[in-house]
């Protein structure tokens, strides 16, 4: 549908009969609502929660969720509601600096691996492999062992984890985008391999970047609870959804609600970022749109 | 089954989404036997009505009207799955366009015919199905059809591909077969032999065909009748040799005079389509663009560049590559040429190869040797693979050769660094094919258009990009908007528009309009010869199609197999073709005269 | 072929070196004096001088990584710095536990994934297709631990259908063995499958719009025929990739389950080697964690050569 349809003004934007079947749209906003309760958690938090999440409350152990603590108390009396608010910062926090760290680790050496097919390629694309088979979770725990669990320690070994994913991403996006004529025309002009990595690379697949940027947030946010219910990510008192699961699972017997709250909250986190993920993957995949 | 009946019988077929109608209520017959092409430029429907009949559209649309088959009582499109099923690769069958991808890729290919048989039952048993695949293999033309039968999809060749799917559609001896853009994908002589079989095998069983494309000698090659779609009507319909020489609507008209590449007017330029069809800004803009070529170069100017076109200024020899004889320096030029190319050779190390054996080795090119010069119009033409690409990419210094000397502009740039080239960056540009890749999606059209020049203060960028817009025809209010609001003829202006900013002395085209419809084709066609003429520049025009080539070129040089086989002026070696691949190449690119000579016999 | 197969074994070879040795620099080099960890900060410095002679650590690095890899080659695994015993039986004891618990999950996460993925995708535009695809999307955002626990919660403390944890070797009690696999697999393989469920359904969806399926369907194959006959086979070639991808995340997964079930694998091992600070037994199970990933991938790898025969020849 391009030529003959030229003469209407090109500037017509997507086309009325993709729109309709351009599925990104619900996902995406799905994704947005939860990932803002989350946020709105983490922020309110800053200031106020209705208990104070760190201390000990011995007149007040294993209440049942009631008027007064929403979500009940734990074992340590402390009120399951006002932890699970505070729990979001760390999880935001981990979740931030992970994909930060990975995203600044792996795309330039996914674009530089990209940018030069051949013997440079194969070889930082087996050292890729190789950091593969050591996932981040597992590098978080001998980083653990190495420098003493702590939240630090956490963010950075899951952020080196995940950079293998995103050179990965990046370095078939280069080079797709390598392939294209602009990219040669680029070089044929003259440009450096710094000039087209910036200018045409980089903006032609922040989309898929911004995709897999989502998703391993998510994954992050789980590794960060997994490490936490380890007593290897975040030390008490500093609540967590990950410790709060460990210290619900002596209580199992007792109070088995007490592993419920913590894990919506886990839940809630994941699939925000999982939604949006697919929605954005939707939205920017010219694969997922219908052809006629 | 009645005689008489129509095979095919299309009434009233409206498609559309629920947001528009694309279809708007097309009638036709097909009687038995008959040979019909449907011929439109991209976005006519035309592959909308094929995918109507076989009741293949996507979910997204909606179809009305009726579409009946001779012998089925039905209405195709009112019928359920089940019976469609029954009819689909029986009755009727398909062919498509892409040979790359329309095979199972993880299946041998004899099995993918046998199972059209094993579905509809027509053989006994698999045994019976396979053994009659490689009879169909063979009747289709491929060569060791037993083997090939055991063959998986990546093992074979586009066109053997493509003989595999009609080897599969004739399985069932259908009434109707459909074959949508059966042969575009092809290289220009491979698609003869192909449009051939198609002929003979329809012929033989008196198999009717609906022929979709969106070439015009596709239909004379082939078709009885022709059908012509223009946005989403039949707007002719009539036997081909009439609607050849006598076209009786304007579209039809324009549409082929517009693709009659060696026809002009008496202006020297190629008929272009006047209708609502040309793109946008030209209409918009006639105070700006065009005066710079017509209204302001007086006429005898006109009349020099279309003398150009018949008497080339450098009575270049006309040559061929003897088998076994020396290489030969083609087009060999006194003084100092543009461009200088000797014994260049360019291999390519294949992955993989044994875990001790060596890689083995591709020959791109071998010992290639040319000369173009200064203001020449030096057109290379080839089929896939033949080195044409490799060649274009080494004369702009994309790739490095692995031997022999590259001279241009009287730089050698055979292993020079960057640093060394930055000169002959701003001296030598390309166009590129594909008007979609070849603009970056994320940059504003200024920026792209900018993005050759170097040194240059931002608002003397943006005077000389506005005043290079202007040339190509487009207005200065482009400059803001991205690529994807353009359609492909005013992409590709722009990608002329950036190759020009620096002024150079020497254009590469890659193939700079086999991506566009027939009447967008020949508007740049004419622009790019406008501005050569305009700019003085040496062209040097790489295609696989040799009338673009013999329109624009008054040298072409033919490439086959990493080697150039012959070379001379244009009209000489069109004529009077030297070598046996020429003599294939120009036999299956006939001109409008020649086809409308053909249909008539 | 079989070159192909070598070519291969020969990279999974390299592989595992450069693995070792990325390990050895990770555990015996980065964080310094193993002497000084072993002894803790109170220890004089005639006595830290002293343990690591004991320990080998005046020996050249190049030295001891060819001794250490040596040995854990010939099965010598080395001392635990803390229990003083050898760390080898330990470790391939605890690997038996956890080679059977992730295979078993390899095989219900399939189960469950390529049915559902299947199911997910063909039913797309359907509204159960979309409640299918939405519980699948929240199988992938539950933490396995939690899965764990919560099965816990419903079969072993709530119904007492099945023990809360522990494990039972199958030669001893073969029953036993089996009650104390299912939670654990289930809530290893679930949510794995979960995963690889929407892996399945993308890959499916992508197949189905393949230029194939329509020559199928123009062959007359219905389009449920047209999928299982040509679809399936091209879908499985990205899944596989996946597959190969997710067995790391599985083993990590494995890691967290077993500490939830008290199982005595390997995951279990590395947790309390870690908490002892026991880095010379972290660095073995380590190493052995990481080839049991790049041996599966390299099996994987194989499956896919036979699979999809444009990988057989040529490269």
């Amino acid at each position: 549908m391009t030529a003959i349809n030229a003469q209407i003004p090109a500037a017509t934007g997507p086309n009325p009969a993709r729109r309709g079947t351009k599925g990104g749209g619900a996902t995406l906003w799905a994704g947005l609502v939860l990932i803002g309760l989350v946020l709105l958690a983490a922020v309110v938090s800053l200031w106020w929660t209705p208990f104070d999440p760190e201390g000990v409350f011995s007149d007040s152990i294993l209440l049942p969720p009631g008027a007064q603590h929403l979500l009940g108390t734990d074992s340590f009396g402390r009120d399951v509601f006002s932890s699970i608010l505070r729990g979001a910062q760390i999880s935001l926090l981990v979740g931030t600096v992970a994909v930060g760290i990975a995203a600044l680790l792996g795309v330039p050496f996914g674009i530089v691996a990209g940018m030069n097919p051949g013997r440079l390629d194969q070889f930082m694309m087996r050292g890729n492999d190789i950091s593969l088979a050591f996932p981040a979770l597992l590098l978080a725990i001998i980083f653990g062992a190495i420098f003493g669990a702590g939240t630090v320690t956490a963010m950075v070994a899951l952020g080196i984890g995940t950079a293998p994913a995103f050179a990965l991403i990046a370095r078939s996006g280069t080079m797709q985008i390598m392939s294209r004529e602009y990219v040669q025309a680029a070089r044929a002009s003259g440009k450096s391999g710094l000039f087209i990595g910036v200018r045409h690379i980089l903006p032609n697949i922040s989309g898929m970047l911004i995709v897999q940027a989502s998703v391993s947030f998510g994954i992050a946010v789980l590794a960060e609870a997994a490490l936490s219910y380890l007593g290897l990510g975040t030390p008490p008192p500093t609540p967590s959804w990950g410790r709060m699961l460990q210290d619900a699972q002596g209580y199992l017997f007792i109070e088995p609600l007490l592993i419920v709250w913590p894990g919506i909250a886990i839940a809630i986190a994941v699939l925000g970022f999982n939604l949006l993920g697919d929605g954005l993957r939707d939205r920017f995949d010219p694969k997922m749109q219908v052809n006629r | 089954m009645t005689t008489n009946a129509p095979t095919l019988s299309v009434t009233d077929l409206r498609v559309g989404s629920p947001f528009d109608e694309l279809l708007h209520g097309i009638s036709f017959d097909i009687a038995v036997g008959e040979r019909v092409g449907l011929i439109g430029e991209s976005g006519s429907g035309k592959s909308l009505t094929a995918t109507s009949v076989m009741g293949l559209l996507p979910e997204t649309l909606a179809a009305t009207g009726t579409i009946r088959l001779n012998g089925v009582d039905a209405d195709l499109l009112t019928a359920g799955e089940r019976r469609l099923n029954s009819l689909r690769g029986n009755t009727m069958a398909m062919v498509f366009q892409e040979p790359m991808t329309a095979l199972n890729p993880l299946m041998r290919v004899g099995a993918q015919v046998a199972e059209i048989m094993m579905v509809h039952r027509t053989e006994r048993g698999r045994r019976q199905a396979r053994e009659r695949a490689v009879e169909l293999l063979a009747q289709v033309k491929l060569p060791n059809p037993a083997e090939a039968a055991l063959a998986f999809p990546h093992q074979l060749s586009g066109g053997q591909r493509q003989r595999v799917m009609l080897a599969m559609a004739m399985a069932n001896d259908p009434q109707l077969l459909l074959c949508d853009e059966p042969t575009t994908a092809l290289d220009v002589t491979v698609q003869a032999e192909v449009l051939k079989l198609i002929g003979n095998l329809v012929t033989d069983r008196g198999t009717a065909l609906l022929l979709i494309t969106h070439d015009i000698a596709v239909v004379a090659e082939v078709c009885q009748r022709v059908l012509v779609m223009y946005q989403g009507n039949i707007v002719e319909d009539g036997p081909v040799g009439r609607v050849l020489t006598a076209p009786q609507h304007p579209y039809t008209q324009k549409l082929i005079a517009a693709s009659d590449l060696s026809s002009v007017d008496e202006r020297g330029r190629l008929h272009t389509m006047s209708m609502p069809v040309i793109a946008k800004p030209v209409t918009a803009t006639p105070g700006t663009a065009r005066p710079r070529t017509t209204a302001s170069a007086p006429s005898h100017v006109q009349a020099d560049a279309a003398a150009a076109l018949l008497l080339p200024p450098y009575p270049a020899a006309h040559q061929r590559l003897e088998p076994d004889g020396p290489p030969v320096i083609f087009n060999e030029v006194a003084g100092v040429p543009a461009i200088s190319v000797r014994d260049l050779s360019r291999q390519y190390r294949r992955r993989g190869g044994g875990l001790f054996a060596p890689a083995p080795i591709v020959h791109g090119l071998r010992e290639v040797s040319f000369d173009v010069a200064e203001g020449q119009r030096f057109g290379i033409v080839g089929e896939s693979g033949s080195g044409k690409s490799t060649l274009m990419r080494i004369l702009c210094a994309l790739d490095q050769p692995s031997g022999g000397t590259v001279d241009v502009l009287g730089q050698s740039i055979d292993g020079a660094s960057e640093r060394q080239l930055r000169d002959f960056r701003s001296q030598v540009q390309i166009v590129f094919q594909d008007p979609m890749g070849s603009l970056d999606p994320r940059m504003r059209v200024r920026d792209i258009v900018a993005e050759p020049l170097r040194n240059v203060g931002r608002a003397e960028a943006l005077a000389r990009v506005e005043a290079q817009l202007a040339a190509v025809g487009l207005d200065a209010d482009v400059m803001h908007r991205h690529p994807h609001q353009f359609s492909g003829g005013q992409r590709q202006r722009i990608s002329i528009a950036r190759a020009l900013i620096t002024r150079p002395r020497v254009l590469v085209a890659d193939e700079a309009v086999s991506a566009l419809d027939v009447s967008v084709r020949a508007q740049v066609l004419n622009l790019l010869a406008d501005l050569v003429d305009e700019y003085q520049l040496t062209l040097v025009f790489v295609s696989h199609d040799l009338g673009v080539i013999r329109h624009l070129c008054d040298t072409v040089a033919v490439i086959s197999d990493g080697r150039i086989v012959e070379c001379g002026p244009t009209a000489s070696v069109y004529d009077r073709p030297l070598h046996p691949y020429t003599r294939q190449l120009v036999s299956a690119t006939p001109s409008m005269d020649e086809l409308a000579r053909r249909v008539a016999n | 072929m079989v070159l192909v197969v070598l070519r291969r074994l020969g990279v999974f070879a390299t592989t595992v070196v450069v693995a070792s040795v990325v390990t050895f620099l990770m555990l015996s080099i980065l964080p310094g004096n193993a002497a000084r960890i072993a002894l803790g900060v109170q220890a004089s410095e005639a006595d830290v001088a002293a343990q690591a002679t004991a320990m080998g650590l005046d020996r050249p690095a190049i030295v001891r990584y060819l001794d250490w890899f040596g040995n854990v080659l010939i099965g010598d695994f080395g001392t635990s710095t803390v229990s003083r015993q050898a760390i080898g039986p330990e470790i391939t004891d605890a690997l038996g536990i956890t080679v059977i618990l992730v295979l078993t999950s390899v095989v219900l996460a399939l189960l469950f994934a390529i049915p559902f993925g299947i199911l997910t995708a063909v039913r797309q535009r359907k509204p159960d297709g979309a409640i299918l695809s939405g519980i699948s999307q929240i199988g992938v955002a539950v933490p396995g631990f939690l899965a764990g626990m919560l099965l816990v919660t419903i079969f072993a403390v709530t119904l007492r259908w099945l023990p809360a944890g522990g494990w039972v070797d199958p030669g001893e009690d073969f029953g036993g063995f089996i009650e104390h696999l299912i939670l654990p697999a289930i809530a290893l393989g679930s949510v794995q499958g979960a995963v690889l469920s929407r892996y399945v359904r993308s890959s499916v969806l992508e197949v189905m719009r393949e230029d194939f399926i329509r020559t199928a369907r123009a062959k007359g194959l219905g389009a449920g025929r047209a999928l299982f006959r040509h679809g399936l086979r091209n879908a499985a070639v990205p899944v596989m990739t996946v597959l190969g991808l997710q067995i790391a995340t599985l083993l990590v997964g494995a890691v967290v389950i077993e500490r939830v079930f008290s199982i005595p694998g390997l995951g279990s091992l590395l947790l309390d080697k870690v908490a002892l600070r026991d880095l010379p037994a972290v660095q073995g199970i380590v190493l052995v964690l990481v080839v049991f990933v790049l041996a599966l991938n390299f099996l994987v790898d194989l499956a896919f050569t036979l699979i999809d025969p444009r990988l057989r020849s040529a490269t």
